[in-house]
């Protein structure tokens, strides 16, 4: 008989255990929060600082963090929407934002905004990047520009000036690019060529833009317009001349860059934090300028919005998704959030004077935000994925390959072409 | 219809009648297979289910919020079969899944024939062979990345150095090298297996035929002819079909290597699946591409069941 009333009384304290750390989470809303970005040593720390501060705010109020490295990240994320189980709130890339929603991932934001300032405070474009149809889907996180990295010394050393047009920049990538015998020594200015790497296409689109195009006009792929041709074939010649690493990754570029054994390389903000790791000594000889116009007088840039956060379309909980963006769009989160991770927000006037003082490098990526032109080519937004993997393969043939430039960018055409019907 | 019965001894008691004992069916195996079954149900045949049903509507994600899924029949098929890349990816996958096979068995057979040998250190060389196939996929496509890097990799700077060629070779960048070289490291990965199972068929053929041989004068080239390779068939397309059916469907190493690049050089049915589904976000053509390729190692699965069926009947 004992055993038995021993039994009842375990299994009623089991089940008594079970029941109250499940009854005091049942108080709590678990958020899912999608990023690729909590181990970044630049994001990191401030998503931590901005969910506990948000807890500790809102403690009805849970935000779950469901991190996933980058690259496996986006193909999660689809596999979530089109189960119908994404988390509530998620974080875009500026460039595949539009696709997420085109899938009616997102839900539209703007009777949230309506009852707040973010509008107001926020750059211009948080009009129009996320809004699609007259509805907004996002509240744009981070913007960026990209810009050219110097190294000082050897540019002083070569008896050049910061290039004011490409000739220029041809020029002394060429004078910067050193050989001992058959082996390169130094590289004048890294090119992103490895038609594997997803940025193939936005780096080569920079030398595009210096000739005044983008990779679409008016709703209509113009890769056969001969300023995309002369951009491209800027590239293809430097490229040519051996003034980059065959086939570089932008990892291979970075390293190249602060082992001082790459003069010139293209990169975004986040970029100087890399270099204070990998060779702080170096960074008194680090400068940055912005890749100038083919002719001159002008610059150019890609990036835009680069980090959006949204509300997922499936979530049980919206509006408490929506507290928490609203949270972290606060002018306060906004400025840590420009400290934490060298990143211009969304919102205007966030880096503080003492920041930009501290850090003058950064003028260049800031003045870069006001020029950047959007990586999906205009009026192809939702269709980037498969234009970029159509775009690096023809810029794969072009730089590695050496197939002639008119040609392949005519025959990327007529592929693109037939993608925009589908 | 043959009914399972138990084989425990005294399953029908006694005092069953003789009816009762003959149409009384033992539940109990299939109560024993059921926890399987069932886990088989959920993480394969109701995903390929799923898979075939999707891959008959039009499933275009960033169309299914205006135009919804609609059955269509047979149209992502139609637009598969009409697709180009589709039949470069088939043959692809035929020349990838043959080379990749026919290599792995002939330089496993030498090593399996090397290590059947007895000489002094035989026991660590047998386990270092096995290092390639337990290195994980991942792991060992990255290395084979940095060997064929173009200007850093080992395999370059090699053949630079000795004046076997003049300028680097683009492996992983040029379409042709890009084929050659998925191979290349496809063989090195896959072969350890291959090599343990002929190793194991080699040990099962009896001394004394090599002796016969010997008396007879068979030549070593004799031996090999007339014993070894009959000793070896029935592992050997165990080894042929098992590697196959793996290889054919082998995602890691290509995607890792060239992610079906240059191009669509290097690209698979199951590279191309993945691409379609998350590149290009056509989740019904990926599911169709998909039921392809499955009914395709389906048959060689079968051709496996088959042979080994045969052979199981021949011994």
């Amino acid at each position: 008989m004992m055993p038995r009333r021993l039994t009842a009384i375990l299994l009623v304290l089991l089940v008594g255990l079970a029941i109250a750390p499940g009854a005091a989470l049942a108080a709590k809303t678990a958020l899912r929060m999608g990023t690729w970005q909590a181990d970044d040593p630049a994001f990191g720390p401030f998503y931590k600082e901005a969910i506990a501060a948000f807890q500790k705010a809102n403690p009805d109020l849970e935000i779950v963090l469901e991190h996933s490295p980058s690259a496996a990240y986006w193909d999660k994320l689809l596999t979530q929407i089109a189960t119908k189980n994404a988390p509530d709130i998620m974080k875009f890339a500026g460039y595949n934002f539009h696709e997420y929603v085109a899938m009616n991932a997102l839900e539209a934001l703007d009777g949230f905004l309506a009852k707040t300032d973010i509008l107001r405070r926020f750059y211009p474009v948080q009009k129009s990047f996320p809004v699609v149809d007259g509805k907004a889907y996002a509240v744009i996180l981070m913007q960026r520009g990209t810009a050219v990295y110097y190294n000082m010394r050897m540019l002083q050393e070569a008896g050049l000036a910061i290039p004011k047009d490409l000739k220029q920049l041809a020029e002394a990538a060429k004078k910067l690019t050193k050989k001992r015998g058959a082996e390169t020594v130094q590289y004048g200015l890294g090119l992103r060529t490895d038609p594997k790497h997803q940025d193939v296409q936005e780096y080569t689109l920079l030398f595009a833009l210096a000739y005044g195009s983008h990779w679409s006009a008016n709703g209509k792929w113009v890769l056969t317009d001969p300023k995309v041709i002369q951009g491209v074939q800027f590239a293809k010649d430097l490229y040519d001349a051996g003034v980059s690493p065959l086939s570089a990754q932008p990892n291979l570029l970075r390293e190249l860059f602060w082992q001082e054994k790459l003069a010139m390389q293209i990169d975004g903000p986040w970029y100087y934090a890399q270099i204070e790791k990998g060779n702080p000594k170096m960074l008194k000889d680090v400068g940055s300028f912005l890749l100038p116009t083919a002719g001159g007088g002008g610059a150019v840039s890609t990036g835009g919005p680069m980090n959006l956060i949204g509300v997922s379309s499936n979530s049980k909980f919206k509006a408490e998704a929506w507290k928490f963006i609203e949270f972290i769009s606060q002018s306060e989160w906004q400025r840590k959030f420009a400290d934490a991770s060298f990143n211009v927000p969304g919102m205007k006037g966030a880096l503080s004077a003492e920041f930009l003082k501290a850090n003058p490098w950064f003028g260049t990526f800031q003045e870069a935000i006001d020029v950047a032109e959007q990586i999906p080519p205009p009026g192809f937004e939702t269709k980037f994925s498969p234009f970029r993997k159509t775009m690096n393969g023809a810029l794969g043939d072009i730089f590695i390959l050496g197939k002639p430039v008119q040609e392949t960018l005519k025959a990327a055409q007529g592929e693109l072409e037939k993608l925009a019907t589908r | 219809m043959s009914v399972p019965t138990s084989p425990r001894l005294h399953a029908n008691p006694p005092f069953l009648s003789a009816a009762r004992r003959r149409t009384r069916v033992d539940f109990l195996p299939y109560l024993l297979f059921l926890p399987a079954l069932l886990a088989i149900g959920a993480v394969l045949f109701y995903p390929v289910v799923q898979a075939i049903l999707i891959s008959l509507r039009a499933y275009y994600l960033p169309k299914v919020a205006t135009s919804g899924t609609p059955f269509i029949g047979l149209a992502n098929y139609r637009a598969i079969s009409e697709a180009p890349e589709f039949w470069h990816a088939l043959l692809f996958n035929a020349v990838y899944t043959v080379g990749s096979v026919v290599g792995l068995y002939v330089l496993s057979l030498l090593v399996a024939m090397l290590l059947n040998d007895e000489f002094r250190g035989r026991g660590l060389f047998r386990a270092l062979v096995i290092v390639p196939w337990a290195v994980p996929y991942v792991v060992a496509a990255l290395t084979w990345i940095w060997i064929f890097d173009i200007q850093f990799g080992v395999l370059n700077s090699v053949l630079l150095r000795t004046g076997v060629i003049e300028k680097a070779v683009p492996w992983l960048l040029s379409p042709n090298w890009a084929k050659f070289s998925v191979i290349l490291s496809t063989i090195w990965k896959q072969f350890p297996f291959a090599a343990i199972m002929l190793l194991a068929g080699l040990q099962g053929i009896p001394r004394e035929l090599y002796e016969a041989a010997d008396v007879d004068g068979a030549s070593a080239l004799g031996r090999f002819r007339y014993v070894t390779l009959p000793g070896l068939h029935n592992v050997s397309l165990l080894v042929i079909l098992l590697s196959g059916i793996q290889i054919f469907k082998l995602f890691t190493v290509i995607y890792l290597l060239t992610a079906g690049g240059p191009g669509h050089a290097t690209e698979t049915l199951v590279v191309q699946t993945y691409l379609e589904a998350f590149s290009t976000f056509d989740m019904g053509r990926a599911s169709a591409i998909g039921v392809v390729t499955l009914v395709i190692t389906l048959v060689f699965s079968f051709l496996l069941i088959r042979f080994g069926y045969r052979e199981e009947a021949k011994t």
